[in-house]
């Protein structure tokens, strides 16, 4: 027997240090080529596999009579059971199912061989494995005309150089996964729309996690709930429409816990409720969820499921610790692009704000010089036809009071706008309520007060005039609608920006006084309550309802927030929060 | 019967045409101006100085009127001024008062027939302007006895 010459060894080539897919490319070439020097073999050809498809493709190909038709040959493994002895699917297939190396020197009395060439005898096939996870990355088989061509020791060989070229796969991953990020960073930074940020989170995060669909679920203001506001493949059709509440099933618990979950099949998990599923239950193989922090707390839920994928032992499904580093910055990187569209959104009603409080201004001057302009003809009018009969007279009268209704529409507008030119000084939130109170509420009458005013609430900026303005106009309003006796009950109190943790209001100041309007009238529908601080609404018989609308202007000058939050039929509420001056600012 | 001359400025036509005509119905000579700087020429060239002078408080700048304001009593002590807002701004008004005005009047008052407002404080500036003639010549007659 001849010894069996030293195999040689292999040398890493330094381009794997730092691989670009082309620079891959080559280097796995290389490796075919080394395989089949190092062993002697005839043919072989790397495949790897396509995790999208479930499909083996078979990329690089070294020896003679590969043809094109050879070449494009795909192998599917979804639904492979290497169990089955009566599946004659092929050693390759075998290879990437179980993860382990398989030859044969005699194909034609092997039960899996699937033949490819006519003059193989010999044939050998090696997993190209990750190191750690034990993914199963591809195959590099070789083949030989000459019976019984390989042994172990081949074996060993092979499964170095398939070591190697893992690695260099590897690294090419991890460097697309970067260049993937960036992009996803730079693509963040260009976009302003809060719809297009999340799409462009979705379609990354799925195929740099390799995962089958991403969903992203947003808190509602109120805190309670999270609404699906951006998925991928099933539950696309339920955007904007499932929630959860906070606190119920996986991704309530990682809101309210603001903490990650990591699963494989989310059924067994106690907190999992199935409320929302990008797929059928059983086959969400692995589930991923991360919080979304923006600047001023948690913002929602970022999470990314993958799908059974038959029985293939050799392909985990599990996200592993390096998967949930990369959700976690990329659901950092979508909190500060949303605070960032939410900022340039402000900004950009700042501005709009800006100038159409400027073109109010300019336009109510213009309009009120027309008007002057207008009457003025009118007077002279009225000389001149002193004399004319009723009907003429009536005419003018009539044509009087239109102006005046105009005149009164004017005035309102130049109100509205305003109202957002405040002179702000410290004031007494308790002394202003009482006063507007005082000044509203009357005297005589059915309807019962109540005045709760906190004591020892810190001073706010205001301008007391318009502030007691837009106090006065709640109360009078709670007046007009209790015509048979009721009662308003107004209350104030200081509180901390902590309970209000889950609004996702931004917090300007870290206190906020809190000053409450409630009556016993018939309250607000959930229509009135979208529409009631818009101008011109009203659902009182007389004005122009540009009331509210004004209260929400001033109340938004002073940096503050309205609501209303009644019960519909059970009277209004309500809520508005000043910011408390701290000490030492001005 | 010497006829009472009343200088009207305002940036905006329609609103000085409307003035003119009104106060021309009662007799009054009215001499129009369209800026702060034609209406100020007007009041130092007048030989007399104006009876009245009704001016927009807000031209080319915030200060307009106040300037004119000036401007007219500084040419003569006994024109009486009144001033134009288009919204009302009682700071702006009391302003106006403590630098001599004789009132002010908002150019858009639901409701009311401002034009018949001004030629009714027209009036009164008017009989104002005569009985300060008439105390001044009192006082100087006063002054011959002493």
């Amino acid at each position: 027997m001849h010894p069996t010459p030293a195999l040689p060894e292999v040398e890493f080539p330094s381009e794997t240090t730092s691989p670009s897919m082309v620079e891959c490319e080559e280097f796995l070439h290389s490796v075919l080529d080394e395989a089949l020097t190092t062993v002697n073999a005839a043919r072989g050809f790397i495949a790897l596999v396509d995790t999208d498809r479930g499909e083996l493709e078979v990329r690089f190909t070294a020896g003679p009579d590969w043809t094109e038709e050879t070449r494009r040959f795909r192998l599917t493994i979804r639904d492979f059971d290497p169990d089955d002895a009566t599946q004659r699917r092929g050693i390759t297939r075998l290879v990437v199912a179980t993860g382990a190396p398989y030859w044969t020197g005699d194909v034609a009395g092997d039960p899996h061989y699937l033949r490819f060439f006519d003059d193989t005898t010999s044939e050998l096939a090696v997993a190209i494995q990750e190191t750690r996870s034990r993914r199963v990355l591809g195959v590099l088989n070789v083949e030989s005309p000459r019976a019984d061509a390989f042994t172990s020791r081949h074996c060993e060989a092979l499964q170095r150089l398939a070591q190697r070229a893992a690695i260099a796969f590897t690294m090419v991953e991890h460097q697309a996964r970067e260049e993937a990020l960036i992009a996803v960073g730079q693509e963040l930074g260009a976009t302003a729309s809060v719809s297009q940020v999340m799409q462009t989170i979705v379609a990354h995060a799925r195929r740099i996690l390799r995962a089958e669909d991403c969903s992203i679920f947003r808190t509602r203001e109120d805190g309670e709930s999270l609404t699906l506001t951006a998925s991928h493949g099933w539950l696309t059709g339920q955007v904007g429409k499932k929630q959860y509440r906070m606190g119920e099933g996986l991704t309530g618990w990682i809101a309210e816990h603001a903490e990650a979950i990591r699963v494989t099949d989310p059924r067994s998990d106690p907190r999992w409720k199935g409320v929302l599923t990008e797929f059928p239950p059983d086959e969400i193989s692995a589930f991923m969820g991360v919080p979304i922090f923006g600047r001023d707390g948690l913002l929602g839920v970022l999470r990314v499921v993958r799908r059974r994928k038959g029985l293939l032992a050799y392909i985990p499904q599990e996200f592993t610790d390096a998967d949930e580093e990369i959700l976690k910055t990329i659901a950092s990187q979508l909190g500060v692009a949303l605070d960032k569209a939410e900022l340039v959104g402000k900004l950009l009603n700042a501005e709009r704000m800006a100038a159409w409080g400027e073109l109010s201004a300019r336009s109510a001057h213009m309009l009120g010089n027309a008007l002057f302009g207008v009457k003025g003809e009118v007077n002279e009018l009225r000389h001149q036809l002193a004399e004319a009969p009723a009907p003429i007279q009536e005419l003018l009268m009539a044509v009087d009071r239109g102006l005046g209704r105009v005149e009164h529409i004017l005035e309102e507008f130049r109100d509205f706008v305003r109202a957002t030119q405040l002179t702000l000084e410290e004031a007494d939130c308790n002394q202003l309520v009482s006063e507007a109170v005082n000044e509203t509420f009357p005297k005589r009458g059915p309807l019962k007060l109540e005045l709760s005013l906190a004591e020892g609430l810190p001073p706010i900026a205001a301008d007391a005039h318009k502030l007691k303005r837009g106090f006065s106009e709640l109360v009078e309003n709670s007046v007009d609608f209790q015509p048979e006796g009721g009662s308003i009950r107004v209350t104030t109190e200081l509180i901390d920006t902590a309970e209000l943790n889950n609004l996702v209001i931004a917090a300007r100041a870290r206190r906020y006084v809190r000053i409450v309007f409630e009556d016993r009238g018939p309250g607000l529908s959930d229509d009135d309550r979208r529409m009631v601080f818009t101008p011109f609404f009203t659902r009182k018989a007389k004005g122009m309802g540009l009331g509210l609308s004004i209260v929400k202007g001033i109340i938004d000058a002073h940096r503050g927030l309205i609501r209303e939050t009644g019960v519909p039929g059970n009277g209004a509420r309500f809520e508005i929060l000043l910011p408390a001056k701290e000490e030492g600012c001005t | 019967m010497h006829m009472n001359r009343i200088l009207v400025i305002d940036d905006e036509q329609a609103v000085r045409e409307a003035i003119a005509r009104r106060l021309q119905r009662e007799e009054h000579e009215v001499v129009i101006a369209a800026t702060e700087a034609d209406g100020i020429a007007h009041l130092r060239e007048s030989d007399p100085a104006f009876d009245v002078v009704l001016t927009d408080m807000l031209m080319e700048t915030p200060a307009s009127g106040v300037n004119v304001l000036r401007a007219a009593l500084m040419r003569d002590v006994f024109t009486e001024v009144v001033v134009l807002t288009a919204y009302g701004s009682v700071k702006n008004a009391v302003e106006c008062m403590k630098l001599g005005a004789f009132d002010y009047v908002e150019k858009n008052i639901p409701e009311v027939d401002v034009l018949e407002l001004l030629c009714l404080k027209v009036q009164q500036a008017i009989e104002r302007r005569a009985a300060a003639l008439v105390t001044v010549r009192k006082l100087e007659r006063a002054k011959e006895f002493a």
